[in-house]
This record gives structure tokens, C-alpha cells and sequence, in this order.
């Protein structure tokens, strides 16, 4: 019976293979080049904080006593947009890990792209801190093309395709990893010939990086749609919200953003603050301002509550419990950024990108080999030009054959 | 599964499943939980098995791709 079945999947396995190759060669050639710019770039990001620290951009707020109250909100706005009088408010928002001090985002209109100004106020004292320019500079590069290409939110759609190709080259590479390494131990790195070698290396870092590649991707697709995931939000939870204001023009007058925050803040103590979104910008509705609350737990502190209060009355709308898909989407960043174990997982984290680099760099160069086989083979060992595809490094069809019945049985 | 239909399992099969298979597995397990524990902890535990559960995977990449005892010399082009 086995056998019976054995023999009559053995063709089906040998076009199997042929059909993962064909898959794994195509979906990285076309993402290759722009995940190797996405390696690149990612690297510098993944200390952006310590980058910053060293080229005195971060900012930092002076250590004052625990106990120090802290400045009203209103004052903190009023410092901010005294620096940029005609923007209107879009954020006030802390650091994760860093209550000390606000940084206000102001724009010209609450969804304005460019020409934001951000204000650094210390928290405590109302003070401005700093004025950071998060729109110049060599980190500011390295996240706009890192991000979309300099292409707004087509730039980061198109990255999150080629984030999708690269998921499923790494699913066909994992499917072609048992008819390539059938014959070789685990870690075996072949020395005989250079392309042999790099077929190993490819093998051994793809294989080894699977899990960290496949979360870092997946996640990093996942946050490409983070722009539309918010609008879908808008959309399916606030304008249920919004039906009373109806035909209302939005407040002329901001009631408190003090007394707003106390009010979300006073729904749930055990929770700390971690953004205000102001009226009419993404994150809120034209009539709230939303207060968006995090946890204090580490597995909690990236998720987050959001209270809309009425930005003329300060009357408290609602909170409606954040969605299964912002739930995804915040929890997919950390996963995706490295910044949540340490320095240590920060460097482990930049290991593994490099290992990436030489993953994708050795596909693209046994694909370089493959289509000039004359040079492949001089490049390989000397005197043998003429051999176009050196014995070994092909998969091995009749293992082949029986791993994959063997994993279908 | 489906033990009944195929009650002895050819056990050439299985070795050479998991002569493939065993490291891969392992290193994909490590790496799981090392990117899983540090989530849920802040600076304990989590953290600490965060840096063996992806730090071992790296040095398992770089012991076999430096490391190994080279038979025979690798002609570089």
C-alpha cells in the first residue's frame, strides 16, 4: 500500500520541486533588492535612539524629584503654539518608557503631511526642552526609504507587498531546504567550491533565521497598512460615535485639554497616558479630543485604551475598546522593531539583519552564477569554465520524493 | 493520525526526517520563544531568555560558517 503510494507521487514530487523552485526564484528575485535596502536601512533604526543620543537630537528631560507636580496640559499647548502661532494642535504625546516630558505636534491643518513642527515641553515645568526636526537629517532619510520610499502611502504599500513576496520566499525556501540539504548534515558548509559554499551558507543562515525573518516580515507588512488600519478605525468605530454631532460645525472653542485627560485618566487609574490626538486629526473624531491610555504592565503598556471626550464640553463620549486589528497592529511593532528586550536583543537583533544581508546577497548571487554558467563555473574552479551547473548543488529529486511523502503520509 | 492505515512507520523515513529536520526545528523553537518571552517581561527573565532564545541561533551560524574544520582549502576566486 505504502509503497503503491510512494511510487505514484514520485512525479508529483519532482514537479513539486520544480514548482517551490520556480516560486522561491521569482518571489525574492523581485523583492531582493528592495528587502536588501530594507536590511540596510533597518540597521541604523533598529539603535535609532542611541544614534540620536550621540548626535544630541534625543531629547532629555532634567531629573527633577518624583514628587514634582506636573504643569497643566493647557500650559504645556500654550508654551508649544506660542512657538508656531497659526498651527493648530495635532498630538501631544510621551515616550514609552519616559513621562518627563510632551512632544506637541502642530501642523497647519489637524491632517496636514508636511511642515509639522514639533515641540519638546518638559512636563513638570512647561518648559520647551527642544525643537527636533524629524524631517531632515541621516536617520530621517534612513526611515523615509526604509518606510515608503520617500512615496507616502503607495511607498508603503509597495513595501508591504514586496514585505508579502518575501514571506512567500521564505515558505518555498523552507519547502526546497529538505531536497537541497538531504545529503548534507545540519550547519555542513561544503568548502569544495565557491558556489557550492554559498548554496550551503544559504541554506544554513535562511534556515536558521526562518523564525526571526518570517515575524520581523510579517510584521513589518503588517504596519504598512498601519495608515489604512487607522482609517478602517475611524470609520467602523467612531462615526457609530459621531451620529449625535450630526450637522454640528466642530467646536469654535477647545474646552481644557486638562481636563480632559484627568477625566480619561480618572476612567482608569491602573492606566498611564500615553497620547492625546487633538480634534479633527487621524487619530480622533472633529469633535474629541482622544485620549489614548496605556498599561503599565510590559504586556500591556503597548496596548491601548482610548477615551474620546467632548472637545467643547469635555464631556466624556465614550471609550470603545480597542479592535482585534489595532490590537495586531500594536503588537506587531515591537515584534518588528527589536526595541523591547534590551540592548543585548537590540544587537542580536542586528546580527540576525546581517545574516538577512547575506541570505539575500548569496541568492542573488547563486542566481547570478546560475544564468552565466561560464562564469560561474571560472569562478568556481579554475580550467572547468565549461561545466555549466556543478554536480551537488542541484536538490536531490528522489529524496526529495520520499521527504515529501513522508511529510504528507 | 492515521496510525491504522500505516501501522508500522518505516523508521529509515523518520530518522532521516528528523536528521533533517531536528536543528531546524530547534533553532525555529528558540527563536520563538526568545522573541515571545521578552514581550510579556521588563528587564527579568523574559529578557534574559530573549538573548539566549536569538543569541544561540547566531552563534550556531557563525560556529558553522567560520568555524568548521576546513579539509579541504576553499579556493577563492
Amino acid at each position: 500500500m505504502t509503497t503503491m503510494s510512494r511510487k505514484e507521487k514520485a512525479p508529483m514530487s519532482s514537479r513539486r520541486i520544480k514548482a517551490w523552485s520556480w516560486v522561491h526564484k521569482w518571489s525574492s528575485l523581485v523583492c531582493t533588492v528592495f528587502m536588501l535596502l530594507l536590511c540596510l536601512t533597518g540597521l541604523p533604526l533598529i539603535f535609532h535612539h542611541e544614534i540620536g543620543h550621540l548626535l544630541g537630537t534625543e531629547v532629555e528631560a532634567p531629573d527633577l524629584p518624583r514628587d514634582t507636580p506636573r504643569a497643566s496640559l493647557d500650559k504645556v499647548m500654550e508654551v508649544a503654539q506660542a512657538l508656531h502661532p497659526g498651527k493648530v494642535p495635532m498630538f501631544a504625546l510621551h515616550e514609552i518608557d519616559d513621562d518627563r516630558f510632551w512632544y506637541v505636534t502642530l501642523g497647519d491643518t489637524p491632517l496636514s503631511d508636511v511642515g509639522n513642527k514639533t515641540v519638546a515641553v518638559d512636563a513638570r515645568t512647561a518648559a520647551v526642552l527642544a525643537q527636533p526636526r524629524f524631517d531632515e537629517g541621516f536617520m530621517y532619510v534612513m526611515l523615509k526609504l526604509h518606510v515608503d520610499l520617500f512615496a507616502g502611502l503607495a511607498g508603503k504599500l509597495f513595501l508591504g507587498f514586496m514585505g508579502l513576496l518575501l514571506l512567500v520566499a521564505i515558505v518555498s525556501g523552507v519547502v526546497l531546504y529538505s531536497p537541497f540539504m538531504r545529503k548534507l548534515d545540519f550547519g555542513e558548509v561544503r568548502q569544495t567550491r565557491s558556489r557550492a559554499k554559498w548554496l550551503d551558507l544559504h541554506n544554513l543562515l535562511g534556515i536558521v533565521t526562518l523564525v526571526w525573518a518570517f515575524t520581523v516580515g510579517a510584521t513589518g507588512m503588517v504596519n504598512t497598512w498601519a495608515d489604512l488600519i487607522i482609517k478602517y478605525w475611524q470609520y467602523d468605530q467612531l462615526s457609530a460615535l459621531l451620529a449625535p454631532y450630526q450637522g454640528q460645525k466642530p467646536p469654535a472653542q477647545l474646552a481644557s485639554v486638562q481636563q480632559a485627560a484627568a477625566s480619561a485618566t480618572a476612567l482608569a487609574p491602573e492606566m498611564k497616558m500615553a497620547f492625546i490626538a487633538f480634534p479633527g486629526t487621524s487619530f480622533s473624531s472633529p469633535h474629541h479630543y482622544t485620549v489614548f491610555l496605556r498599561g503599565k504592565e510590559p504586556f500591556n503598556s503597548r496596548l491601548l485604551k482610548p477615551v474620546l471626550v467632548d472637545a467643547g464640553t469635555n464631556v466624556l463620549t465614550a471609550s470603545p475598546p480597542l479592535p482585534w486589528y489595532l490590537t495586531a497592529l500594536l503588537v506587531s511593532q515591537p515584534l518588528h522593531f527589536g526595541d523591547y528586550g534590551g540592548m543585548p536583543m537590540q544587537i542580536i537583533w542586528a546580527l540576525l539583519d546581517i545574516a538577512t544581508i547575506i541570505v539575500l546577497g548569496s541568492g542573488l548571487y547563486l542566481w547570478l552564477g546560475r544564468r552565466n554558467p561560464a562564469k560561474a563555473g571560472k569562478a568556481a574552479s579554475p580550467g572547468k569554465a565549461d561545466k555549466p551547473a556543478p554536480a551537488g548543488i542541484t536538490p536531490e529529486p528522489h529524496a526529495a520524493r520520499r521527504e515529501t511523502t513522508g511529510g504528507a503520509a | 493520525m492515521s496510525g491504522k492505515t500505516h501501522p508500522v512507520k518505516d523508521p529509515a523515513k523518520s530518522a532521516a526526517f528528523w536528521h533533517l529536520w531536528r536543528w531546524p526545528i530547534v533553532m525555529g523553537l528558540l527563536s520563538a520563544t526568545g522573541l515571545l518571552t521578552a514581550l510579556v517581561s521588563d528587564g527579568g527573565w523574559g529578557d534574559w531568555w530573549s538573548w539566549v532564545g536569538l543569541g544561540v541561533p547566531v552563534v550556531v551560524m557563525a560556529w558553522f560558517a567560520w568555524v568548521p574544520g576546513k579539509p579541504q582549502v576553499c579556493r577563492k576566486s
